[in-house]
């Protein structure tokens, strides 16, 4: 066994992980729930954190990899009562149905909107390149996340027709 | 869970092949994880991470530039030197590897060494005339075209590490073009081209084609080469090399691409990719 500590969310945790355990199981055994195994093998997306700053498929990191990092999942953006702007323009967006992909689309988002803030369709694109919404059809989700970009630089919001 | 007992995070390269040496066959190098987070390779129970040895950035070697082999795709995507040499080939083959977050995942050396047949970086660093640096007991330089005339993993031995791929810096002018044949931009390739032309003047000085995704290793494909090197082609010049490459090459049948299309996306990709790297 490994140990390691990671600051999920701005809170210091302390684990002991088997060597070859993946990130996103320490992350819901330690009750990061909002984190979410899709396919296990990096390819849908849902189990997007920001690792560092950085977007990574936490299913397929090494826990022992990210030791010491910097850990940021979607319910360390903000919660149901006090939701981030990114969240907030899913809602109004209606660009979720059965939600699964939804932590990971808005961890992407806010990937995207710390390093581009005013992206435009095809940066959107590219950075939610590795999420899967098997619901949708992306074009809600795309339009939360120009909304997202618009209200958080203080501009009017894109209205879908 | 697994069989992996052991966890190593050296500080130094040359720690990290102590490690390897004394675990005779039984450690495995972790770079990015990717590919060993889905596969672990029999009989191996400790992994050692190399994440702080310092294996990222470019280094200037005089005639050519090491790029290190933990340097992810994106840090890649992010060095002005991507988009500025060879007409940024560099940078827009990095884009087009995976997703977002996996090449904020996948390191250049990496994906250099495990070399699935789709990868995206080999047939660009192999066209390149790239090297690989390679640290064991001693340290050893070896051209990309010899690096892949076996798969990697079975001419490694178990105590190196491929620190970097050194490419040769562009001599005058360099044109460049690259494309990934695919279903959707995720696929895995059905077939990856690289051109890339060096210049003077007019005349093409030396051309370089190779091809990913159509065997299980990216080749080169000299007579394609040299219907174009030391001239200055023309339409014809430029449909013949494709259609020689298309005959050249063996490719490999899957049950989503047959020898026969994948032979008709050489010669149709070819011409377009020499087409543009020559304009």
């Amino acid at each position: 066994m490994v140990n390691i500590t990671l600051t999920i969310n701005g809170e210091k945790t302390s684990c002991t992980v088997a060597p070859d355990e993946k990130l996103i199981d320490t992350l819901r055994r330690h009750g990061r729930t909002d984190v979410k195994k899709g396919c296990g093998e990096g390819t849908c997306g849902s189990c997007v954190v920001l690792l560092n700053g950085r977007l990574v498929t936490s299913c397929i990191v090494f826990s022992a990899a990210a030791d010491g990092g910097e850990i940021l999942t979607a319910a360390g953006l903000g919660t149901a009562n006090s939701p981030h702007l990114i969240q907030t323009s899913f809602v109004k967006a209606g660009a979720v149905q059965c939600g699964f992909c939804t932590p990971g689309m808005v961890m992407a988002a806010k990937a995207l909107l710390d390093v581009v803030p005013e992206p435009n369709v095809d940066q959107i694109k590219t950075a939610l390149d590795g999420n899967l919404c098997r619901c949708t059809g992306y074009v809600k989700i795309i339009e939360a996340v120009q909304n997202a970009a618009r209200t958080l630089g203080g501009k009017d919001e894109v209205t879908h027709e | 869970m697994g069989r992996i007992q052991h966890y190593e995070r050296p500080k130094t390269v040359e720690e990290a092949v102590w490690i390897l040496a004394e675990r005779k066959g039984k450690a495995c190098v972790l770079a990015g994880g990717t590919s060993l987070a889905l596969r672990q390779p029999p009989g191996v129970d400790t992994l050692v991470d190399l994440s702080r040895t310092g294996l990222v950035g470019m280094v200037d070697r005089g005639d050519s530039l090491a790029i290190k082999a933990c340097t992810t795709v994106a840090d890649l995507v992010s060095m002005p030197q991507a988009h500025q040499l060879f007409g940024g080939l560099l940078a827009r083959a990095s884009m087009a590897v995976a997703s977002t977050p996996l090449r904020n995942q996948i390191t250049v050396g990496g994906n250099l060494v495990q070399v699935m047949p789709w990868s995206d970086l080999p047939g660009v660093m192999l066209a390149l005339n790239g090297q690989v640096a390679i640290q064991g007991q001693g340290q050893r330089i070896v051209p990309l075209r010899e690096f892949y005339a076996t798969h990697p993993r079975n001419s490694l031995s178990s105590d190196e590490i491929v620190t970097e791929v050194r490419i040769p810096k562009p001599i005058g002018r360099v044109q460049s073009s690259f494309v990934k044949v695919g279903k959707t931009a995720f696929d895995y390739a059905a077939l990856t081209v690289t051109a890339v032309a060096w210049l003077s003047g007019n005349q093409v000085r030396e051309c370089a084609l190779s091809l990913g995704a159509i065997r299980p290793l990216p080749l080169r494909v000299p007579q394609a080469e040299e219907e174009i090197a030391g001239r200055i082609p023309t339409r014809d010049d430029v449909i013949r090399a494709a259609a020689r490459a298309a005959g050249a090459v063996e490719p490999s049948q899957d049950y989503r691409y047959s020898k026969d299309y994948r032979r008709q996306l050489i010669k149709v990709w070819v011409k377009r990719c020499l087409h543009e790297a020559l304009a």
